[in-house]
């Protein structure tokens, strides 16, 4: 397994808990206080309001009722199953009962408000915890007796011996544990601890054969062997075919306690003789869990004659196999993690980690063998984010199931997909023949998402892109891989290709270029490089200058004066359209702010700003708009915002929700290139708009085509109906504009009258129209109407 | 309701103490009294007894339920990382590296906090741990970080081998988190109007909203009790026991509705 940030290294959650319970209470000094802080860190661990130490019908111990209000008869009534108590003022609660010492008969109660039932690995904590107070208060009450004893006669010398003898196998069970617990905590492999606890558990009864068995989940009835001591590989073999059903193991298992059978050699406890052939006279076998479930047994078998396991035997091999248990449930929810950390939790299929662990691995083999190659192919959806906006994500999500199952589908065994997020997929392909036959697989993943999905009742209709890059020698590390792949992936979405791409090295050095103009963009930005350009535009009736567009120029210290088609795809993918469109804002209204201060006729001048796809996403937009007019002292009202149809359908909600938020700031809407798009009368009415603006291209053939010149006569019927204004730019020749004019069209923009300009020479054609301007002289000429 | 004096003791101690008392069927509020963020001596009143290094206990009884809601509007930043070592209130290693140096990776920390003791804790006020409990999330505080062995100093303990959070707030956040504490201490009320709300708010998120945030987070508070007397204190620590034992808090805001 790869290693990954997060998982390496640590004890689990139950592990630290008891660590750090037997820490506090292993420094008790008297088995009251022992008790006491038992039943505090019990209830802490797990959340509980009530925890409690009942022994002999009475409790010793407890928190969570009112001072002197432990209800000893509910306590006692509890019994030694789940369920019982309930928290005081509580509606619902739930309850654990788990024995503290075999022998003594104390149990730990812990309840606790609300529906939710203790986990198996809470069970299996607490279960940890009791036994551990247990030991502690034996050891505790061991001490308290010698001390007694040391002052007696010496009669009880032998008597003393003897207990003396005891404390030391306990302190020595007490080591044990603490070792054992340390393995689990800093992870060692499980084979590693379960050895330490057959090692810990002969040791610890003076035994030599142990045995961890617990059912193998493939071979219902039989068992598995994770652990074992003093068997031969024979021996090992004949007991993996021994059935796990019945017997002391399935009597163990069945009644969850420790059993013990001497005298081994009768049909029920041997049912194959093969105890008895190893000369095995005495069995003690004791339960363990994982998350909470019996799954097998923790068993010691001795030769000797006469061999009895006593309660102290009982009570060890029962701390063993609890150790067991917290080790195999520790592993598991950590392999849980794991999986967690390299699978996809939706679709199953490898996540980023893993999928590059595959390629590493892959790469290495290549290093060796050179005619090894590995192709990636990385794919998404087309327009997968429409799915999650318009059906929700939840049919999103299914949408990416069956994505997974169809990429699945489509490549060989030895292949790995992966989803690396979103709706990201990749692909690993072992040893393609060629790129050719890379991109065939490439082009079969995209045959077989083409195929209709199923979503509710609906069929959709998907279709991805995708990129493909084949390694070359040794030179290309996993990572190299993948974004070579998602090079070809843009290209193949940039050109609306419907089949894969394979990655050439151009693309690479593309890449860089625009990197370059990222960063010479940024540098411009800071430098004050985009500056303001103003087209007029023109009212049809007066032949006045009625307001300006702003256009973004930037003027490169070295190239000169840079055409927006050259930037600003690239301003608009990395977000930096966003500061390049408030600076140049700033200029422009406080351009305009000015010249209506100086100039007449520029008095009522207004200006329109377009607002691209990022920008209109921006959170900020409204609070940057109005703190610029504030701070410049430009009436919102003379401002009007230009979008364009594509932008506007793209994120509806959204627009809807800035535009409105405009409009509430006295600003205008304009709809740019009207008429490109959707052009659908229902978005006329569901967005707050003012103003169409009727697109260039057709503009420019009204001379030419019928069609064209109906579709622009519709347009500035439907604005004056709607009571919105119409404007047509790109005008050119005069002949254009004097059919706009004739249609009724209110505005005009295009070469024809002006370019767009710096501001000093715009400022020039301002100050001359008191003058009737070329256009309207000419107009006057061809009689056109006023 | 306990005032208590937060710079002596282990206040989790103290809410554990009165728990012991009272049980589980009381729920327990309160918080830590301040001195103006002097950290010296803090004062508690007693009827007529100024007091210091104690506690003051005031048993409420009501017919009616009393709603408690305590929030802390922290919000996360970035992926959780596994607690590899901690001992008590010391995190020694986070996705088994030094916890310091992760912390300061992850957050992106500046110079001079990254080698100022004291320009590292004006950071890690507004910056704490947030760690998973069965019963939700929970805040600790980052104190210190030992500059030598690369260990961070929380105010409560990190339990190791849980998941841990680097979090953040703004006045945002942090107003949610009043707002949502409000609604949390009405629910338990059911159907009746409150009479007053009695609030105990971290003095850090004071130092996150500014005196203009405070304003706007008083105003909050008084809109939710609809038109209900509110008053409240300032605390270093906040008491807020309605599940499991423990109820001491850190950078939150405690809420008592009296119906």
């Amino acid at each position: 397994m790869p290693s990954h940030e997060g998982l390496a290294g640590g004890g689990g959650w139950a592990t630290q808990q008891l660590a750090e319970f037997n820490g506090v209470v292993s420094r008790a000094l008297d088995g009251a206080s022992a008790i006491a802080q038992a039943v505090e860190l019990a209830a802490a661990a797990v959340d509980a309001e009530i925890a409690a130490i009942v022994r002999g019908g009475e409790v010793i111990s407890s928190v969570g009722f009112a001072e002197g209000r432990a209800p000893d008869s509910l306590l006692t009534s509890a019994g030694s199953s789940r369920g019982g108590v309930s928290v005081p003022g509580a509606l619902t609660s739930r309850s654990i009962v788990v024995a503290i010492d075999e022998s003594d008969g104390g149990q730990l109660l812990v309840a606790r408000a609300g529906a939710d039932d203790f986990t198996g690995e809470e069970a299996l904590l607490l279960r940890a915890m009791a036994r551990s107070l247990g030991l502690t208060l034996r050891l505790l009450a061991m001490v308290a007796t010698e001390r007694k004893l040391r002052q007696r006669s010496e009669r009880q010398a032998k008597r003393n011996k003897h207990l003396v003898s005891e404390l030391r196998e306990r302190q020595r069970l007490l080591e044990w544990i603490s070792r054992i617990e340390r393995l689990i905590s800093l992870r060692q492999p499980l084979q590693e601890v379960l050895q330490t606890i057959c090692k810990g558990t002969a040791d610890l009864l003076g035994e030599e054969l142990v045995a961890i068995r617990t059912s193998d989940p493939l071979n219902p009835g039989y068992a598995l062997i994770p652990g074992h001591l003093g068997i031969s590989p024979v021996q090992l073999n004949a007991l993996l075919r021994m059935p796990f059903s019945g017997g002391l193991s399935g009597e163990a298992m069945a009644e969850d306690r420790v059993v013990i059978r001497g005298r081994v050699g009768g049909q029920s406890a041997d049912p194959t003789g093969m105890l008895g052939d190893l000369g095995i006279t005495t069995l003690i076998v004791g339960p363990i869990r994982e998350s909470g479930l019996v799954i097998g047994t923790l068993t010691v078998a001795s030769r000797r004659r006469g061999r009895h396991f006593g309660t102290v035997d009982q009570e060890k091999l029962m701390a063993m196999a609890e150790h067991v248990s917290l080790a195999l449930t520790d592993a598991r929810t950590m392999a849980e993690l794991e999986h967690k950390a390299f699978y996809d939790d939706l679709t199953g299929l490898a996540n980023r980690a893993l999928f590059l662990d595959r390629l590493e691995h892959s790469r290495a083999r290549q290093r060796r063998d050179p005619a090894v190659s590995v192709a990636v192919i990385f794919l998404d959806l087309n327009r997968f984010k429409d799915i999650n906006d318009s059906l929700g994500h939840a049919e999103g999500d299914l949408v990416l199931t069956v994505v997974g199952e169809r990429v699945t589908a489509t490549i060989r065994n030895v292949d790995t997909a992966a989803r690396l997020g979103g709706d990201e997929f990749a692909v690993m392909l072992e040893d393609p023949a060629d790129s050719l036959a890379a991109v065939a697989a490439a082009n079969r993943i995209l045959e077989a998402l083409r195929e209709p999905i199923h979503v509710g009742a609906r069929d959709l209709h998907l279709t991805g892109s995708a990129g493909v890059a084949l390694s070359s020698g040794a030179a290309h590390s996993g990572e190299d891989l993948i974004r070579n792949a998602d090079l070809a992936l843009h290209r193949a979405k940039a050109e609306g290709s419907r089949s894969s791409i394979p990655y050439v090295p151009q693309m690479h050095a593309d890449v860089l270029r625009r990197l370059e103009l990222e960063s010479s963009l940024s540098r411009g930005l800071e430098n004050e490089e985009f500056r303001a350009f103003y087209q007029p535009l023109i009212d049809f009736r007066t032949g006045l200058i009625v307001g300006v567009e702003a256009l973004v120029r930037w003027v490169h210290p070295v190239h000169g004066v840079v055409q927006p088609a050259d930037f600003l795809d690239v301003a608009e993918e990395t977000g930096l359209i966003i500061p390049i469109g408030e600076s140049v804002f700033r200029e422009a209204t406080r351009q305009v702010r000015d010249w209506s201060e100086r100039i007449e006729a520029a008095a009522r001048l207004e200006l329109s700003v377009n607002l691209s796809g990022t920008q209109a996403q921006n959170p900020r937009l409204l609070d940057n708009v109005a703190s610029v007019l504030a701070e410049v002292g430009l009436p919102a009202g003379r401002v009007v915002f230009e979008i364009t149809e594509t932008v506007l359908m793209h994120d509806r909600l959204s627009a809807t929700e800035k535009l409105e938020g405009l409009k509430a700031l006295g600003a205008r809407i304009a709809i740019d290139d009207f008429g490109t798009g959707y052009s659908s009368l229902a978005y006329l009415s569901q967005f707050p708009i003012d103003v169409l603006k009727i697109d260039r291209s057709f503009v420019q053939s009204i001379t030419d085509r019928q069609q064209d010149f109906d579709l622009i006569k519709a347009i500035v019927i439907l604005a004056a109906s709607l009571r919105l204004k119409s404007v047509a730019e790109g005008i050119e020749t005069m002949q254009q504009g004097q059919m706009l004019a004739d249609l009724g069209c209110d505005v005009g923009q295009g070469f024809y009258f002006s370019r767009p300009l710096a501001a000093t020479e715009l400022e020039k054609l301002l100050r001359v129209t008191h003058a009737p301007t070329e256009w309207v002289t000419k107009r006057d000429v061809l009689q056109l109407p006023a | 309701m306990l005032l208590s004096d937060g710079l002596s003791g282990d206040q989790q101690q103290l809410v554990r103490g009165a728990y012991s008392v009272a049980g589980a069927e009381v729920p327990l509020v309160g918080g830590c009294a301040g001195d103006d963020l002097k950290m010296r001596r803090t004062h508690q009143f007693h009827g007529r007894q100024v007091l210091e290094d104690s506690v003051v206990a005031a048993a409420i009884a009501s017919n009616a339920p009393l709603g408690i809601g305590a929030r802390h509007g922290w919000i996360p930043v970035g992926d959780p990382v596994l607690v590899t070592s901690s001992a008590g209130n010391r995190v020694f290693t986070l996705a088994d590296r030094p916890a310091l140096d992760v912390y300061l990776e992850r957050l992106g920390v500046e110079e001079p906090a990254r080698s100022s003791p004291a320009e590292f804790t004006r950071f890690a006020i507004t910056h704490p741990l947030g760690i998973r409990r069965r019963t939700g999330e929970e805040v600790r505080f980052v104190g210190e970080a030992n500059f030598v062995d690369r260990s961070l100093g929380c105010i409560a303990n990190v339990p190791q081998g849980g998941l841990a959070w680097f979090m953040t707030g703004d006045d945002d956040s942090v107003l949610l988190a009043t707002d949502a504490a409000c609604a949390d201490a009405l629910r338990s009320l059911g159907d009746l109007p409150p009479l007053g709300f009695i609030a105990f708010d971290c003095i850090g998120r004071r130092g996150v909203l500014g005196d203009q945030g405070v304003r706007k987070e008083i105003d909050r508070i008084s809109s939710r009790s609809g038109g209900a007397p509110v008053a409240g204190f300032y605390t270093y620590g906040e008491i807020a026991r309605t599940a499991g034992i423990s109820g001491f808090h850190n950078q939150t805001l405690v809420i008592l509705a009296i119906a």
